[in-house]
């Protein structure tokens, strides 16, 4: 029967290969056989990331914006709009460059410089442990007093510290006679003082230096600090990628993933064995015992906390957005995957909603701006868009979907702040021809976010597009090479690229970006509103995320991502997300405060707010529909073209 | 004590917008106050009806509106002269359907010839619409325009993917453009700002805000135009103070409200009566939303609207 019939798909340039039934989902076959794909938006079609050739047999094929007709005709098709007819040989794009090595958020290695996160912060900071080691001796049991074990234990500790009638977990009863039978009733008790829990009991006095760990888990990167909780000092870091990615590089696609049958446990498991493979060697270098490390501070959005939970994730993408928790229980670091710490307890930043995460609230602690007067906006620029604005007396917060396209997703040449990546650009205003800076020494391979912003800058004041982010056809641009109406504008040629191939930018990209920086202004605008303020009204502008440390933001302003406020309002903090987890490691205070300030955000829902939507279509023009918002760029444009913009009868322009 | 209305005052005012040329030409906008707000600011102008012509007999029309017209569906000139002669249109809007790539894929010329043809045969303006992909749109204008050069015509239509072509070719030969948007009054906005900086004198756009008719999302309609009227001339925003056009007639008589028998549903009473209150109820709405062009079918519908106008200036 032919609806029985498989058929034999292969894979190259690796040669894997997979049997599927008849009009299976050729991108489902290529994650079957465990190669990457990507694909931004789940595999609907949309972003037309998972182009593949197609060398031998035939595919079912749906028509697509991103498939040209010579490609077509090449073979190429979008693996997710396409179903296995026949056998198949089948062309997966070159794995991108290697992911290159991480910056972490400007944090120096030497460990001095943490990350222009306001060193203010830091240095305020007051070491205050509340988790800590205690040696003591519990009294002797008598005939006269026949107390129990546990109350002798229990009284003992509240005359040590104050705290009383502490948790103390089952398992360490069950061992407790002979824990304290063992030298003589003296024993060290590791015990959380915020959450009078016991965490540890061990026979004997000994050592009370411990030791905790901060940890970002992030939609892309992971980064972890090994932590001496007595002095505050940061002994090591290690970071990595978050091993999730090959499943989905945004938070939609890792949910769309969890849903299936064991996808949840799968991401469990891969983010568990990396974090267990940092801990590995953050213990290896530094000579801390494992025994010593008592606690974990996790901050990440509420997705990547859902799945390094392993709580299903699958209603924060659905209506009405919700999440199974916005703080998950303290649990012993074995309950949750990271056994070789076997006396940690594992804690995490509490999150505001489904879609402001506890690596927000740690970036809220981490700019200080909770207890400052003035007014601030915090803002977390990635995947997501998450801004926070208040002070002290109040905060409110949203997240808006930028999309991908700053971390190099859905832009044809895109690829993420690593070695290669273009990250500055000017273009000749006569040539078209434009100069650019690559990160590290080598020849550009793509462009990342700071790039991308930079180009849709320069293309605008050059009048290479117009306002609306279509090429100006008209112009002589000989960089713009077209076909079939489908033009792109070529940024690097092939015999000067890593790739030997063309690094350009096509209409499609700019769309993506234009959609992008949309989504950031107008949240901005959206939230301001909500509270009748003004973009003037700012004090302080704090930027995190991956983007911030390469972003030129005079030409953020200019394409009308960033609000057009002095410069000088603008800091910059690097990875704000690891930050916080690491003052609220430290400091009592900095953790209560934790809870307070994600209890204290408002959260407002964007995706159905209507004029969020307004201000959106509003952004979707350079800089913006009104011009009134960014007077600073409309001098700039007046004062190079003497009328409002360089589209029109310029100099340059033969219309007439 | 003296009832005194509360009045606004005005910062801007619409653009005047001259169609046809000589003893044809008439003016739209220049108002200085919302719809019929003549107590507050200057309504120099009339709101103007201009009445449908087709290059071909149309299909689809129910007998009660297409029975009028019977005698000229075969001569778009005639069809023309009846609508200002016997009907009172103000103006005529003739609608190039033959130029359609999946139907006869009429070339430019021959479309232009014929424009020029209904233009020379009337003393009123002349609005000219196309149909099919707005390539192909901005192709015929641009020989409709160069063949009706210096006439002030008004042709429709730019859309933001595809504007410059029929820019160029109303600057070129001194005749006005209609920018469409989807009722969005950021996207109507965005385009004028395109057609400006490429040139195009503000006071040679209209803009179609591409409405509906009653029963359709008419009060989207309304508050998208009503959006428009007070940037316009509350803000002075200098990017929405085009006139407004409606193109309504087709979006009214395509509904089964005003397409079924009484026969059928004897409860929504006479068809032909239902057909005029459906447009002339829809066009009014769209008057009291800021109209300034309204393209309408019904001679009936027509009268009733003229009427309206006189009562309410």
């Amino acid at each position: 029967m032919s609806s029985q019939k498989r058929y034999l798909v292969k894979f190259l340039p690796g040669g894997e290969s997979v049997k599927v039934p008849h009009g299976y989902n050729l991108r489902q076959a290529i994650l079957d056989c465990k190669l990457n794909i990507d694909s931004s938006c789940g595999g609907v079609g949309t972003c037309g990331r998972c182009r593949v050739q197609v060398l031998e047999g035939e595919v079912d094929t749906t028509e697509s914006r991103f498939i040209s007709k010579s490609d077509k005709e090449k073979g190429f098709v979008l693996s997710c709009m396409s179903r296995v007819k026949s056998d198949l040989t089948v062309r997966l794009p070159e794995a991108r460059k290697s992911r290159g090595s991480i910056t972490i958020g400007g944090f120096d290695s030497t460990g001095k410089d943490y990350a222009g996160i306001s060193t203010d912060e830091l240095s305020k900071v007051e070491i205050e442990p509340w988790i800590i080691k205690e040696n003591i001796t519990v009294e002797a049991p008598s005939l006269s007093y026949g107390t129990s074990d546990l109350y002798r234990v229990k009284k003992s500790i509240m005359e040590k510290t104050g705290v009383q009638d502490p948790a103390i977990p089952i398992d360490l009863i069950r061992k407790l006679p002979y824990t304290l039978r063992e030298k003589d009733l003296n024993v060290s008790v590791i015990i959380d003082l915020e959450n009078s829990a016991v965490i540890d009991i061990s026979p004997g006095h000994g050592d009370k230096r411990i030791y905790g760990m901060a940890l970002d888990i992030g939609t892309t990167t992971l980064v972890m600090y090994l932590v001496d909780l007595q002095s505050g000092k940061i002994l090591d870091i290690q970071s990595g990628y978050n091993p999730q990615i090959k499943y989905g590089e945004d938070i939609i696609n890792r949910i769309v993933y969890a849903n299936r049958k064991g996808g949840l446990e799968h991401l469990r498991e891969v983010i568990v064995d990396s974090i267990n493979s940092m801990v590995k060697n953050l213990v290896k270098h530094t000579g801390v015992k494992e025994s010593d490390i008592v606690s974990v501070m996790i901050a990440g959005n509420p997705t990547m906390m859902h799945l390094f939970y392993g709580v299903p994730p699958r209603f924060i993408r659905e209506e009405p957005y919700v999440t199974v928790a916005n703080r998950f229980s303290n649990s012993p670091a074995k309950d949750v995957g990271i056994g070789q710490l076997v006396n940690a307890y594992v804690y995490c930043v509490p999150g505001v909603a489904s879609y402001l995460g506890g690596d927000i609230t740690s970036g809220v602690l981490a700019s200080g701006m909770y207890r400052e007067e003035e007014l601030a906006l915090f803002l977390d620029l990635g995947t997501n868009g998450e801004l926070v604005v208040g002070n002290s007396q109040w905060m409110m917060g949203c997240s808006c979907s930028a999309g991908p396209a700053f971390e190099g997703g859905g832009v044809n040449c895109g690829m993420r702040a690593s070695e290669g990546a273009i990250e500055k650009v000017v273009i000749d205003e006569d040539s078209f021809k434009c100069s650019v800076d690559v990160i590290g020494e080598g020849k550009p391979a793509g462009i990342c976010g700071s790039g991308l912003i930079d180009i849709i800058g320069e293309m605008y004041l050059k009048g290479v597009i117009d306002r609306k982010g279509k090429f100006n056809r008209d112009i002589g641009n000989e960089f713009l090479a077209c076909e079939e109406g489908d033009c792109h504008y070529i940024i690097v040629e092939a015999n000067s690229s890593a790739t030997g191939n063309d690094i350009y930018i096509s209409e499609i990209d700019i769309e993506n970006l234009i959609r992008a920086k949309a989504a950031v202004y107008a949240g901005i605008r959206t939230l301001l509103e909500e509270v009748d303020l003004g973009i003037n009204d700012l004090a302080k502008i704090y930027i995190a995320g991956g983007l911030g440390k390469h972003l030129n933001i005079r030409n953020a302003v200019m394409i009308g991502m960033l609000p057009d406020i002095s410069l000088d309002r603008y800091h910059f903090l690097g990875n704000t997300a690891v930050t916080g987890a690491y003052l609220s490691l430290l400091s009592a205070e900095k953790y209560r405060q934790s809870v307070k300030v994600a209890g204290d955000i408002t959260y407002i829902e964007l995706s159905v707010n209507m004029k969020f939507m307004d201000r959106y279509v509003a952004g979707l023009f350079l800089p913006y529909t009104d011009m009134k918002d960014f007077p600073s760029v409309e001098e700039h444009i007046y004062s190079i073209y003497k009328k409002p913009g360089p589209a029109g009868p310029g100099k340059k322009d033969k219309t007439s | 004590m003296v009832f005194e209305i509360p009045k606004n005052s005005y910062n801007g005012k619409i653009n005047n917008l001259k169609l046809g040329v000589g003893n044809s030409q008439i003016m739209v906008g220049g108002e200085a106050a919302l719809p019929f707000h003549g107590f507050e600011g200057d309504i120099p102008n009339r709101p103007i009806i201009a009445m449908e012509v087709y290059d071909a007999e149309p299909s689809g029309w129910p007998e009660t509106v297409s029975k009028y017209f019977k005698d000229v569906f075969s001569d778009p000139v005639k069809w023309a002269r009846k609508n200002i002669e016997e009907y009172g249109a103000d103006a005529i809007c003739l609608k190039l359907t033959r130029i359609a790539p999946d139907g006869e894929n009429q070339g430019p010329e021959e479309a232009a010839e014929l424009t020029k043809k209904v233009r020379e045969s009337i003393d009123k303006p002349l609005i000219v619409y196309g149909t099919g992909p707005i390539e192909k749109i901005a192709e015929v204008m641009k020989r409709v325009s160069e063949r009706n050069a210096d006439s002030n015509i008004l042709m429709g239509w730019a859309e933001e993917d595809s504007y410059k072509t029929i820019a160029a070719a109303a600057m070129g030969y001194n005749n006005n453009v209609i920018s469409l948007n989807q009722l969005d009054v950021n996207i109507a906005k965005q385009l004028n700002i395109l057609l400006t900086q490429l040139g195009l004198s503000p006071d040679r756009i209209a803009m179609d805000p591409a409405s509906s008719g009653l029963g359709y999302g008419l009060e989207y309609c309304h508050s998208a135009m009503e959006r428009l009227k007070i940037a316009a001339l509350l803000q002075d925003d200098k990017m929405t103070q085009m006139p407004i056009i409606n193109d309504i007639a087709p979006e009214v008589w395509k509904v089964k409200e005003v397409k079924e028998s009484e026969a059928n549903y004897p409860e929504w009473g006479d068809q032909e009566e239902r057909g005029i209150n459906w447009e002339a109820i829809s066009c009014m709405s769209l008057l009291i939303s800021g109209s300034n062009i309204l393209v309408m079918r019904h001679p009936g519908a027509v009268s009733l609207i003229k009427q309206m106008i006189d009562m309410l200036l």
